[in-house]
């Protein structure tokens, strides 16, 4: 691998965000719907009383991570769809970082290409969350 | 010139506030868990921020810095939103409960509540006799008059109803 392309902003952009996606994954790794030990707790639960729709996510995640998805879908109907996200996303990144380093004359399709999937991705996981 | 936009000024800070505004731009959407992207919003706008003025003092390129900054400038104003929303809804429920409340007086007058309650008096009283005998008794009763009650609230209600649709 090209030394000189690892630190391209792209490339640096990339493998950051590759670390973010795996934060989510170990969070949901250390983290279970069994003890319930959250550090982030629903706040329109808390203050209206009632579930919203992001209702339940972490917990969704974390039963995604042990491969429970019936109890996932119960948590959180959106977060299989969420998780996907994530999930393409990583290894897109890492994807990415390999096209860059073998097609660095072609940098500027790739990053549009990218942009334009990932939004498209995010708009379809996230479209029932958020509508 | 040439060598001035080569200039690496401002990069690493605009590729930081790349980075948060993004983070911040996809949870700034989601529902509830959107109030917290203000915290990576505006981390992004101060790095993007210091980038940008770095990057215009070299002279150097600020096309990743520009983008950076609108970014977490969206996403932190999404995040705003929401919190403008959760702050206003409590005072939204009062408000309809006071709404409520205010109807629910001008439906039922005094003497009604006065009814109501020499009713529910009597039905204490009744309570207060019951015995093995008279038990199923007073339990038809109060569930008639639980059941007449109850209807009169639904009654209410839909006249309620029927009056937000008419405004």
């Amino acid at each position: 691998m090209d030394i000189k392309h690892l630190k391209h902003p792209y490339h640096i952009i990339n493998l950051t965000f590759a670390g973010i996606f795996l934060l989510i994954f170990i969070y949901s790794g250390i983290f279970s719907a069994e003890k319930n030990n959250y550090p982030i707790k629903s706040a329109c639960k808390r203050i209206t009383g009632k579930p919203c729709k992001s209702t339940g996510l972490s917990r969704s995640f974390s039963e995604i991570v042990r491969f429970n998805f019936q109890r996932a879908q119960k948590y959180n109907k959106y977060a299989i769809k969420i998780f996907s996200f994530f999930l393409i996303e990583l290894l897109l990144r890492f994807f990415i970082s390999f096209l860059i380093d073998k097609r660095p004359t072609q940098i500027k399709s790739i990053i549009f290409f990218d942009a334009l999937f990932s939004v498209i991705l995010y708009v379809y996981c996230f479209w029932g969350l958020i509508f | 010139m040439e060598e001035n936009k080569t200039s690496n000024a401002g990069q690493g800070l605009g590729i930081a506030g790349l980075v948060l505004g993004i983070i911040a731009l996809i949870i700034s959407f989601i529902p509830c868990l959107g109030v917290w992207a203000i915290l990576p919003g505006i981390v992004a706008i101060v790095l993007s921020a210091i980038g940008f003025s770095q990057a215009n003092k070299a002279n150097a390129a600020k096309g990743l810095v520009i983008a950076a900054l609108i970014i977490s400038i969206i996403g932190t104003a999404i995040a705003a939103w929401q919190i403008y929303m959760f702050k206003s809804a409590p005072s939204k429920i009062e408000k309809i409960g006071k709404e409520i409340e205010k109807a629910m007086k001008d439906e039922f007058d005094e003497n009604d509540v006065k009814e109501l309650e020499e009713a529910m008096e009597e039905l204490e009283g009744e309570i207060e006799e019951v015995s093995e005998e008279n038990a199923e008794e007073i339990g038809k009763a109060a569930g008639k008059a639980l059941k007449e009650f109850s209807d009169e609230v639904k009654k209410t209600n839909k006249t309620l109803e029927d009056d937000t649709t008419n405004e």
